[in-house]
């Protein structure tokens, strides 16, 4: 049976990596509220692309390093 | 806690305290009673929650999304609701629905509108509610 395509992140080390970057910095400089980045270290939100572009800005690496697609195993 | 969250909370309040005063005073003034729906005017208020407060963002993609859904699920029930009305009607009232039956009808329905679409945004972000710092 074939798994669920998935969306994993490393949000959450790559903001402690940039000197403790709290949630609500990366969320004011991405233009999100700070649920949406819980939701999102949660694994619980998939971000649109235009979002996921803006937080790796946000992060300052490149959009590679912080979303990683698992796809679906056949 | 988000603008939608509070948003959501506030229809709920307003849907309750309705129809605790048409309830309450349904027994003192029959049909009139149902000015007391005029209350759900208050569910404008909301809007306040959605006015920015200085640089931060008041909602984003995620809550549109949220929201979306919340309004499918509410028509969901609303129409499931709208049928069975339909179709339990003639069996309460014969052949002669009342006229006031079809005009309160309107305010029941904003209610399982309004009211389904709030608890649906309460669910959708209580699912969500853990790992915040």
């Amino acid at each position: 049976m074939p798994s669920k395509p998935s969306v994993t992140n490393r949000i959450r080390q790559l903001r402690f990596a940039r000197g403790e970057m709290t949630q609500q910095q990366l969320a004011d400089a991405a233009g999100v509220t700070r649920q949406t980045i819980i939701a999102l270290e949660a694994g619980r939100y998939v971000p649109s692309l235009l979002l996921a572009f803006r937080i790796a800005q946000a992060l300052g690496v490149g959009i590679e390093e912080v979303f990683c697609f698992n796809g679906a195993s056949r | 806690m988000t603008a939608a969250q509070k948003a959501a909370w506030l229809n709920l309040i307003v849907i309750a305290s309705a129809t605790i005063v048409v309830v309450a005073l349904y027994p003192a003034f029959g049909s009139k009673a149902f000015a007391g729906l005029s209350l759900l005017a208050l569910c404008a208020l909301n809007v306040l929650f959605h006015w920015g407060r200085g640089r931060r963002v008041v909602s984003d993609e995620r809550d549109e999304h949220i929201n979306r859904r919340a309004v499918v699920w509410a028509y969901g029930v609303l129409w499931l609701a709208f049928v069975s009305a339909a179709l339990l009607a003639p069996l309460v009232f014969g052949q002669a629905v009342p006229v006031r039956v079809i005009q309160n009808s309107v305010w029941v329905a904003f209610m399982i509108l309004i009211g389904v679409q709030s608890i649906a945004v309460l669910v959708q972000y209580g699912r969500e509610a853990s790992h915040a710092e």
